[in-house]
C-alpha cells in the first residue's frame, strides 16, 4: 500500500478525510462546566454564551466557573533574551545615543510614552494600547541569578524562581495547583506549541501547535473520525491503567470540544504570520467562548549578537523583530474583540542585552529587560525603579524590578489569586512588593 | 482541505481509489476499501507464501527474517507459546514489551527460542550481538558518524540535530540490540545534554557513541570520569569556561550538576561549601575549542580552591593530588559511593520496573550491591534488577514514553528500512516527536527526559498519539516492500472482520484485544464478529484502530 496523503510532510489540514467530529449525543458532561450555585451567582457577570455544541442543545446560555475572575492571562516569552532598550528607549540619554551609535532609538523618531521614555517606532500597536491605557512597561526588570546563561536563566523564569534547582513545576503550573478544584476543564490552560511552555509545568495544560493538531483525523485509514471517536471512547473507560481511563476520557472529552472550531480554525485573510500563527488559536479560543484561564506563546529569535540595524529602517533586523511582535499582537487584540476586557497579556524575555554594542553591530548578554503588560486592567505608564544607564551591572542595565513582582501582581489582581505564596515559593508577593502595573 | 461530510464514513484509502469499487452500503463496509490492494500488492511484490500452519504448541521459527514471517495465527487461538525454558506467554511478552521498544513477531520468537534468562544475557552482551542493519542505517545520517571537527569543516552542522535524533529512532525501530538502546536512552538522559545548546551540537555525536553507548553497561567510574571530559557536555554545563585563577570565582554550574543528577543526588550529604570547592577541583577542565578538538586541561585556570589547604568533600580528600588527577579521583570517589549505588539502581527500577519502587526495597538494595561488588559495573546491576521478583510482577505498570510508542509504531507495523526514505523517518520522528515533546537527546535541562508516566499521559498527547497512529498504520506512506499490510493480517486474505482484528492484534501487541476494546472497535464500525472480511475491507483501519487501543500505550 501506497498512501503518500497521509505522509506527515502534508500539513494536517490538508489531508484527506480530516473531518470534524460530528456531536455525539452520548457525550460525557462530567468533566466539563461544573457550575455551582455560589459559583454561578459570583461569575454571572462574566457569563457568556458558548456554542451550542456541547449539550446537543442549540443556544445553550453557559457560564464558565472555569475561575472565579473569568479573566485570562495570556504570557509570552521573548525566546533568546529580548534587547528591553530596543522596545523602551531612554529619551534625551546620551549614554544610550553614545553607546549604541546607529542602533539607538533616535529621540525624534520613539513613539511617546512619557518624558523619560519612548517606545520603538515598529511598535505602533504597542503604542495604540498605550494610548488606550493598556499598556504598562517595566524596565531593568529581571531575576537575582546572573549568570547570563540563556538555558538557567528561562528555566528559572519559566518556574518563577531565583534559584531553587529543585523546583520542579513552573509558576503557571503552581498558579493551577493553587486553585485546583475550580473546574478540571482541559482548555483551562492551553499552551501553543511543541511542548508545554515550562511555566505550565506541574498542571493539566493543553500542549498543542495549533487547533486542528486537536482535531482527530483518519486520514485515509478509511474509518471515519466520528468512527475512530464513537471506539475510543467506548475503549478508554475499560483500560486497564488508571492514566489511561482519565486521559483517555479526557481527549475524547476534547477532541469533541475542540472539533466544533478545529476543523475551520484556519485564520483569517490578512492574519498576520510568524508570531501571529501562535496567537492565532488563542484568539480563536477566547473569541469562542472556551474557558481559558491561562495561555501561553514563545516567540524565538531574539539573540541579536550581530546587525540589529538601525531603528528607523523597517528592513531592520531588530526592527523586524519589534514589528512582528507588535503586528501579531494588534491582530490578537482586534479579533478578541469585547472579550479583551478580560485578556491580560504579560511579555517577558531572560535577561535584556548589553548598553552598548560590539564590534558586529549587536549586543550581548546584559542584564535588565523590559516586561510588558497589555490590556485589561492595565495600570497604563511606566513602573518600578529606572536605575539609569551610568549606574551599571558590568556595562549592563541593573536589574532593579524583580519579575515575580510583575507576575505575583498580575495573578493576585487579575485572577485574584490569594494564595500567591504557595505560587511563588520564598518570595514576598505582598501587595506592598507589587510595582502598580494594574489597577484596582 | 478535504472536508468530509458527516454521513460519509467510508472515506476508502486515496490510493485504492482505482481499484476499490464503490461502496454500496456505506455504513456497513467501515472496512471496505483495501484489501484487494492488500492483495494485489502481496501478489506483485513477492510470491504470496503458502499458508503456514497455525502454530499452537510447537515454537514457531525464529530465523526467518521479519520481511517474510508470517504472522498469520489462528483466530481463535488466545494463548500464545511459551518459551523453550518453561515460562508463559504472558512472561515472554513482559520482558518483550519491557525490555525492547516494541514486541514483534521476530522477537517473541527469539526470546522463545532460548528462554527470558538466556536473552537478557544475551542482550546484556550487547557487543556479540549482529548489528549490520543499524550498520547500514547510519550513513544516511551521516553526522551521527562524525566528530566535531569533521561536522565543523563541513557544511550546515545544525543537521546535526536532526540526523541524530533520527539515528536514535532508526536505532530504536531496527536495532536488534534493543535492551543496549533502552540503557543507551537511560545513560543519556543520567548524563543529559541538550543538543540544541548552541555549543554542544557539534560535540553531541561523539558523547553518544564514545562515552553514552561504550559505557552503558561497563563501568560507571568510566563513563562518569569521561562524561566530565566530554567536550558536549563541558559546555553544556559551562565548566569549559571556568577559570579560578587571578581571583576569579570559579563556576559551579557543572559541579553542581555532577553531584545532584550524575552522582549522589540531592539528598547525598553536600552542602553548598561542598559544590564551591568542587567547583575549585575542577577548574580548567576546559576543551581545545568551541566547535572541534577534545578535552582539554588548562592548568593556567586552575586553582584547587579550599581543598588544598584542608577541606574534604563527603570524606574525599586530594591527599597532594592537583589539576587532573584530583578531579578524576574525587569522580571515581562519588560514582564507588554508597548513595549513588542506591540513587543508580533505585532510577534504573523506576525506568524498567515502576513507579512504584521505593529506593528502601530490597530489590532496589540487592542492585546496588551487585554495583558496588563489581566496582560499579552497571550490567550486573541491571541484570539483578530484571531477573527480580518484583521486574516479573510488574507487568502493566509502565506507560510508553513517545519515543517509545513512535517506535512501537513503526516496529508494529513492521515497517522496514529503507535509506531512499531515510529523510522521511527523519521528518516523521522530528514532527511527531516534536508534537509529543520528546525529541531524542533535546531535552533542555540536565536532569534528563522525565520518568513519569503522568507527565506523558495528558489529553492533548492521547489525541496526538492516536493521530500518530492512523498515519503510521501505513507506514507514515512508505510503499511496498518496507510496507505490506499483509505482514500483519497474513498473506492470505482473513474470512471476517474478526479474524482480521484478532490477526493485527496478535501482530502488533503480541497478544488478543481486550474483550470491551474489540468489541468497542466493532460496535463503533458497524460490523460484528462475523461480518465477512471482502476484497474491498480497509486492513489499515484495523491496523490503525489496534496502534490507537490502551493495549498499545503499555510497555
Amino acid at each position: 500500500m501506497n498512501n503518500e496523503s497521509a505522509d506527515i510532510n502534508t500539513p494536517i489540514d490538508e489531508l484527506d478525510g480530516a473531518v470534524a467530529v460530528p456531536l455525539l449525543g452520548s457525550m460525557d458532561r462530567r468533566r466539563f462546566l461544573t457550575v455551582s450555585g455560589v459559583g454561578a451567582t459570583a461569575i454571572a457577570a462574566t457569563a457568556y454564551i458558548r456554542p451550542s455544541m456541547f449539550f446537543g442543545q442549540a443556544g445553550a446560555a453557559v457560564t464558565s466557573s472555569a475561575t472565579a475572575s473569568g479573566n485570562i492571562i495570556v504570557n509570552i516569552f521573548l525566546r533568546g533574551a529580548a534587547d528591553g532598550l530596543s522596545f523602551l528607549s531612554p529619551l534625551n540619554d546620551s549614554t544610550y545615543q553614545t553607546l549604541r551609535p546607529g542602533v539607538a532609538i533616535p529621540d525624534a523618531s520613539a513613539l511617546g510614552v512619557n518624558n523619560q521614555f519612548g517606545l520603538h517606532p515598529g511598535a505602533v500597536r504597542i503604542k495604540a494600547l498605550l494610548d488606550a491605557g493598556q499598556a504598562a512597561f517595566v524596565p531593568a526588570a529581571g531575576s537575582p541569578n546572573n549568570n547570563r546563561s540563556h538555558f538557567s536563566a528561562q528555566s528559572m523564569m519559566d518556574k518563577g524562581s531565583s534559584s531553587d534547582p529543585t523546583l520542579s513545576t513552573g509558576w503557571l503550573g503552581r498558579y493551577f495547583a493553587a486553585t485546583s478544584g475550580a473546574s478540571e476543564d482541559a482548555l483551562r490552560g492551553v499552551s501553543i506549541g511543541n511542548g508545554l511552555q515550562p511555566s505550565l509545568r506541574g498542571s493539566a495544560a493543553i500542549a498543542t501547535p495549533n487547533l486542528q493538531s486537536l482535531l482527530l483525523y483518519s486520514a485515509g485509514s478509511g474509518a471515519s473520525s466520528s468512527q475512530v471517536q464513537t471506539a475510543l471512547r467506548a475503549m478508554y473507560p475499560a483500560a486497564s491503567n488508571e492514566l489511561l481511563r482519565a486521559q483517555g476520557a479526557a481527549a475524547t472529552d476534547l477532541v469533541a470540544e475542540i472539533a466544533p472550531i478545529a476543523s475551520s480554525a484556519a485564520a483569517p485573510t490578512g492574519w498576520p504570520t510568524g508570531f501571529g500563527s501562535a496567537l492565532w488559536p488563542i484568539a480563536k479560543l477566547i473569541s469562542a467562548g472556551y474557558p481559558v484561564e491561562i495561555a501561553t506563546a514563545d516567540l524565538g529569535g531574539w539573540d541579536e549578537h550581530d546587525a540589529m540595524g538601525s531603528a528607523t529602517d523597517p528592513t531592520g533586523n531588530q526592527y523586524k523583530l519589534v514589528a512582528g511582535l507588535d503586528t501579531a499582537l494588534g491582530a490578537f487584540f482586534d479579533y478578541i474583540g469585547s472579550a479583551a476586557s478580560r485578556t491580560t497579556v504579560i511579555i517577558t524575555t531572560e535577561f535584556g542585552r548589553r548598553i552598548a554594542i560590539n564590534g558586529s553591530g549587536g549586543t550581548d548578554h546584559g542584564r535588565g529587560m523590559v516586561m510588558m503588560v497589555l490590556g485589561a486592567g492595565v495600570n497604563p505608564g511606566v513602573h518600578g525603579a529606572w536605575p539609569g544607564l551610568t549606574d551599571t551591572e558590568n556595562g549592563d542595565v541593573k536589574v532593579v524590578n524583580d519579575f515575580r513582582k510583575v507576575y505575583a501582581e498580575v495573578l493576585g489582581r487579575r485572577m485574584r489569586t490569594t494564595n500567591l505564596a504557595s505560587v511563588f515559593p520564598g518570595f514576598d508577593t505582598s501587595q506592598s512588593n507589587w510595582l502598580g502595573v494594574t489597577t484596582v | 482541505m478535504g472536508i468530509t461530510q458527516p454521513d460519509d464514513l467510508t472515506a476508502p484509502d486515496p490510493s485504492n481509489l482505482a481499484t476499490a469499487p464503490p461502496a454500496v452500503n456505506r455504513r456497513s463496509v467501515l472496512f471496505g476499501a483495501g484489501a484487494a490492494v492488500i492483495a494485489a500488492t502481496a501478489a506483485a511484490c513477492a510470491p504470496a507464501p503458502a499458508p503456514t500452519p497455525a502454530p499452537t504448541t510447537t515454537v514457531p521459527p525464529t530465523t526467518v527474517p521479519p520481511t517474510t514471517t508470517s504472522t498469520l495465527l489462528p483466530t481463535t487461538t488466545t494463548t500464545q507459546p511459551g518459551s523453550a525454558a518453561g515460562e508463559t506467554a504472558a512472561q515472554v511478552l513482559h520482558i518483550a514489551r519491557r525490555l525492547s521498544f516494541g514486541p514483534t513477531p521476530a522477537l517473541l520468537g527469539e526470546i522463545r527460542a532460548i528462554g527470558i534468562t538466556a536473552w537478557i544475557d544475551q542482550q546484556l552482551a550487547w557487543e556479540s550481538i549482529d548489528n549490520s542493519s543499524v550498520d547500514a542505517i547510519l550513513p544516511s545520517y551521516p553526522r551521527s558518524l562524525m566528530t566535531a571537527t569533521e561536522i565543523s569543516a563541513g557544511i550546515e552542522p545544525w543537521r546535526t540535530r536532526q540526523e541524530m535524533a533520527a539515528a536514535t529512532i532508526a536505532r530504536a525501530v531496527w536495532s536488534k540490540r534493543q535492551l543496549h538502546e533502552l540503557l543507551v536512552d537511560f545513560w543519556s538522559n543520567h548524563l543529559n545534554i541538550d543538543i540544541n545548546h548552541d555549543a554542544s551540537t557539534r560535540h553531541k555525536p561523539t558523547d553518544d557513541r564514545d562515552i553514552i553507548r561504550r559505557y552503558s553497561t561497563g563501568k560507571f567510574a568510566d563513563m562518569l570520569v569521561a562524561s566530565a571530559k566530554s567536550p558536549a557536555m563541558l559546555l553544556y554545563l559551562d565548566q569549559a569556561l571556568s577559570r579560578a585563577d587571578g581571583g576569579r570565582l570559579p563556576i559551579e554550574n557543572y559541579a553542581r550538576e555532577m553531584l545532584e543528577l550524575h552522582t549522589v543526588g540531592v539528598d547525598g550529604g553536600y552542602n553548598e561549601a561542598d559544590v564551591k570547592e568542587v567547583a575549585y577541583l575542577l577548574s580548567g577542565w576546559s576543551v581545545a575549542s568551541r566547535n572541534d578538538g577534545g578535552f582539554q586541561f588548562r592548568p593556567q585556570w586552575h586553582n584547587m580552591g579550599p581543598l588544598a589547604t584542608g577541606g574534604d568533600v563527603l570524606g574525599w580528600r586530594p591527599n597532594g593530588l592537583t589539576g587532573v588527577a584530583a578531579g578524576e579521583s574525587l569522580l571515581i570517589f562519588l560514582a564507588r559511593h554508597p548513595k549513588t549505588a542506591t540513587r543508580l539502581a533505585h532510577k534504573l527500577a523506576v525506568r524498567f520496573i515502576g513507579e512504584h519502587i521505593h529506593a528502601t526495597d530490597g530489590v532496589v538494595t540487592a542492585a546496588a550491591q551487585a554495583y558496588t561488588a563489581n566496582d560499579t559495573a552497571i550490567a550486573p546491576m541491571v541484570r539483578s534488577l530484571l531477573l527480580s521478583q518484583e521486574f516479573r510482577a510488574s507487568a502493566g505498570r509502565k506507560m510508553r514514553r513517545p519515543v517509545e510508542y513512535f517506535a512501537g509504531v513503526l516496529r508494529g507495523v513492521q515497517l522496514q528500512w529503507d535509506p531512499a526514505r531515510a529523510t522521511n523517518v527523519m521528518n516523521t520522528a522530528m514532527g511527531q516527536l516534536g508534537l509529543l515533546g520528546q525529541v531524542p537527546l533535546a531535552w533542555e535541562t540536565p536532569d534528563g527526559y522525565p520518568d513519569n508516566d503522568a507527565r506523558w499521559t495528558t489529553a492533548g498527547a492521547m489525541v496526538a498519539r492516536w493521530n500518530l497512529a492512523t498515519l503510521g498504520s501505513n507506514g507514515f506512506g512508505a510503499p511496498a516492500p518496507q510496507f505490506d499490510t499483509s505482514r500483519i493480517l497474513g498473506a492470505t486474505a482473513p474470512s471476517t472482520v474478526g479474524e482480521a482484528l484478532d490477526r493485527a492484534a496478535l501482530a502488533i501487541l503480541g497478544e488478543p484485544l481486550e474483550a470491551t476494546t474489540r468489541a468497542a472497535i466493532l460496535s463503533a464500525s458497524g460490523q460484528t464478529n462475523t461480518t465477512v472480511w471482502k476484497s474491498t475491507s480497509n486492513g489499515r483501519a484495523v491496523i490503525a484502530y489496534v496502534l490507537q487501543t490502551p493495549q498499545n500505550q503499555m510497555r
